[in-house]
């Protein structure tokens, strides 16, 4: 019976028993002064949890808000950016290596002396009898 | 105000929240941070974490506002967000703790911090002492106390917000209040 009227009790806190609820409650503690008791330790402790309610977080909370979601913003797009050419980063290896073959290649038949460098990346060369050959 | 002209404040906020008005949705921050602020610092107490929840509760609105349809009040809709953060953010805190304890010393498991015993209460004021006295609560039942007691939602709310019975809202609160009504008492008794 008393845990059908503790529930009770904390229905009347919301305020959510109809009239018949709310005479029978009344009624019982009017007749039983432990059950009294506990209705006013309750009344206590809602009063004490109302009045102990944080009511703001940190200061400039708003504007800490709103960085953070600029913040978050930059980072999307930089991961956006990143999950679109990560995919092409393997493609352009493979072509970078083709084309440095190539060149690797035909470096070899106009220049037997190019340096690895040098003919990797197509470079023309340094050397003072290739500066006098242009000169020509 | 009241509900209804709040609830069309609020989709004003929103409509221009959406086209990038970033003065409105600071408007909406600022109008439901003690409500956030009381359901998650409810849940975490007060320090970082909780503000960092906090703000995380509204980052994740201001990514979901195109998909908000208004079926819920933004009240409602944020502790719902702010909710499952704190039980994720308590979660969180419970594995790391683990990590680091030996295991050697399973024995005395590792509770969640919350008041280091009578003397520390003393000093504290109301506010922080409630705050105290509910990390000392299991996760759920504090939930529970937290939506009921601090937010003023109903019984048949609180069920839904949490996605359990009516009957097991009130069966927590129940245990949650009794509890409650325990850590002060001794308080009391101590001073």
């Amino acid at each position: 019976m008393n845990t059908d009227y503790r529930e009770m009790m904390l229905r009347a806190l919301e305020g959510t028993l109809d009239p018949a609820e709310s005479d029978a409650l009344e009624a019982a503690l009017a007749r039983d002064a432990a059950l009294c008791g506990e209705w006013k330790n309750l009344e206590r402790l809602q009063a004490r949890l109302t009045e102990g309610r944080a009511q703001s977080f940190n200061p400039f909370f708003a504007a800490r808000v709103t960085q953070r979601i600029h913040t978050r913003q930059r980072e999307n797009l930089t991961e956006g950016l990143m999950w679109i050419f990560k995919p092409l980063v393997s493609a352009v290896a493979v072509v970078a290596l083709f084309i440095a073959l190539n060149n690797w290649n035909e470096r070899a038949s106009i220049d037997e002396e190019a340096s690895v460098l040098e003919a990797v990346f197509a470079v023309e060369p340094v050397s003072l009898d290739a500066a006098y050959a242009m000169e020509q | 105000m009241n509900m209804t002209e709040q609830q069309a404040t609020d989709r004003l906020w929103i409509a221009r929240a959406k086209e990038g008005d970033e003065r409105a949705f600071r408007e909406l921050v600022e109008h439901y941070e003690s409500q956030i602020a009381a359901t998650v610092v409810g849940m975490l107490g007060r320090g970082d974490e909780a503000d960092d929840v906090g703000q995380e509760t509204f980052i994740r609105f201001y990514e979901s506002l195109e998909k908000f349809r208004g079926e819920a009040a933004v009240g409602t809709y944020l502790t719902r967000i702010a909710i499952n953060l704190s039980l994720n953010a308590i979660e969180r805190r419970k594995r790391m703790r683990w990590r680091f304890w030996s295991r050697d010393d399973e024995d005395n498991a590792p509770v969640e911090p919350g008041f280091d015993g009578r003397d520390a209460r003393a000093t504290l004021e109301n506010g922080e002492e409630v705050h105290a006295a509910l990390q000392e609560l299991k996760p759920d039942f504090r939930a529970v106390v937290v939506l009921r007691m601090l937010e003023g939602y109903s019984t048949k709310e609180t069920a839904e917000l949490l996605d359990i019975a009516e009957g097991t809202v009130l069966s927590r609160l129940s245990r949650g209040v009794k509890q409650l009504q325990g850590i002060f008492k001794n308080e009391v008794d101590a001073t």
